[in-house]
């Protein structure tokens, strides 16, 4: 059995019927070793805010560009590009990470989570964006999500920072504003809150 | 008389939206048919553009043109200092040379980076102190200055002030503008306008006092 012919057929009918990969059989066989060197399944599933989502992921695309091109989650913002504003930081598998700076292949079998699937379904804040919104936290906004997803991560594994602490949790992700202390303000307010 | 905000504890109405990434920023927009544009900046602090080559990129599926100095406002960016948003003599590192448009970011990212530009390199300063010194190099054709609505001078100063300065001293220089006293009603009555008026209106202002 000529399996390159069968890994092509399969993702043409993906690709055809707009279906998602839900065999896993199938899905199996068409990562397995067959796969010709350097290439990789475009239509990926990935989990994004609890949902599972089908996505096509052109091999070299950053997850920056997948959430906010593919998904429209417009809320993950680009900065830089290039790792040094932090501006597009989301959670894998809870850890604060730059979007720009990873591959969407490398991280699809991870829990990613953006600013946008913190409310819960009844638009009740997260403590984090709570607090940063009684301490006014954020000036024009723009480094906000990325801000609130470093905090976010911050608490999870310290649920109660000292300010120094938190200064370290959000010292990746530049304000050009100068909000930093507002920020921490709100950082120590959602450990209290949360 | 109440006022809606001052002296009351309230939310902005956009916080909301920028603590749940909602709001939209410009770039967070996208339309059916949209271009994409990338710059090209100048990699060195003072030069003047010589040649452009951008055979190669103008080649490129996808890619639908370019816009160079020459190509906007030919005479000058009107009502502002003259300079335009793109240059063929940039005075720092990161200023536009040119704008490419594309059919996505990529696209005019790659473009971009098959564009030759021949510079020639121009004299360049890092400490402003240096361009003020006698015999130090101007960042415009026309001088290191810009005076209000009057365009470039160049403005020296004396050893002697430079090292005055350096010594933290402040500088001082004739003023640029003076007030005088004057009937700003009886002003406008007789129709004056522009210089006229923000002389005179000065002149109330102090009045009041």
């Amino acid at each position: 059995m000529n399996l390159n012919l069968t890994r092509r057929r399969f993702i043409k009918g993906v690709i055809a019927s707009g279906a998602a990969a839900t065999t896993t059989g199938v899905w199996v066989a068409a990562n397995g070793a067959a796969r010709p060197a350097g290439a990789v399944e475009r239509m990926i599933r990935i989990n994004i805010n609890g949902q599972v989502r089908t996505v096509d992921v052109a091999p070299q695309e950053t997850l920056a560009s997948t959430l906010r091109y593919k998904l429209g989650l417009t809320g993950t913002k680009l900065g830089c590009n290039r790792g040094e504003c932090g501006a597009c930081t989301v959670l894998v598998d809870d850890v604060s990470t730059y979007a720009c700076s990873v591959l969407t292949h490398s991280v699809k079998n991870g829990r990613v989570e953006t600013v946008e699937g913190l409310e819960s379904a009844d638009g009740t804040l997260h403590p984090v964006q709570q607090a940063f919104v009684e301490e006014l936290a954020p000036q024009c906004g723009y480094c906000t999500p990325g801000q609130i997803m470093a905090a976010v991560g911050l608490l999870r594994e310290n649920p109660n920072p000292t300010r120094e602490e938190a200064r370290q949790g959000l010292s990746g992700n530049i304000c050009r504003c100068g909000s930093y202390d507002s920020y921490l303000d709100g950082v120590m307010r959602a450990a209290q809150i949360g | 008389m109440a006022y809606m905000h001052i002296g009351k504890d309230f939310v902005p109405p956009d916080v909301n939206g920028k603590v749940t990434g909602r709001i939209k920023y410009a770039e967070d927009y996208t339309r059916e048919g949209m271009v994409y544009a990338r710059l090209l900046t100048s990699p060195i602090p003072h030069a003047r553009v010589v040649n452009i080559d951008a055979t190669e990129a103008l080649a490129m599926d996808g890619v639908f043109g370019l816009l160079t100095a020459d190509d906007v406002y030919p005479d000058g960016e009107p009502q502002s200092t003259g300079l335009k948003v793109l240059t063929n003599e940039p005075t720092l590192v990161g200023e536009p040379i040119l704008a490419l448009a594309a059919i996505d970011e990529k696209t005019a990212e790659t473009a971009i980076s098959k564009i030759s530009v021949t510079f020639e390199r121009l004299p360049f300063v890092l400490d402003p102190l240096d361009s003020l010194a006698e015999g130090g190099p101007d960042a415009y054709n026309g001088g290191n200055t810009y005076v209000f609505r009057q365009g470039f001078a160049s403005e020296k100063w004396s050893a002697d002030q430079v090292a005055s300065f350096r010594a933290g001293n402040e500088p001082t220089a004739e003023p640029q503008q003076t007030f005088a006293y004057g009937d700003l009603d009886a002003a406008l009555g007789e129709g004056a306008t522009g210089a006229k008026v923000t002389e005179l209106f000065g002149a109330r202002a102090g009045n009041k006092k």
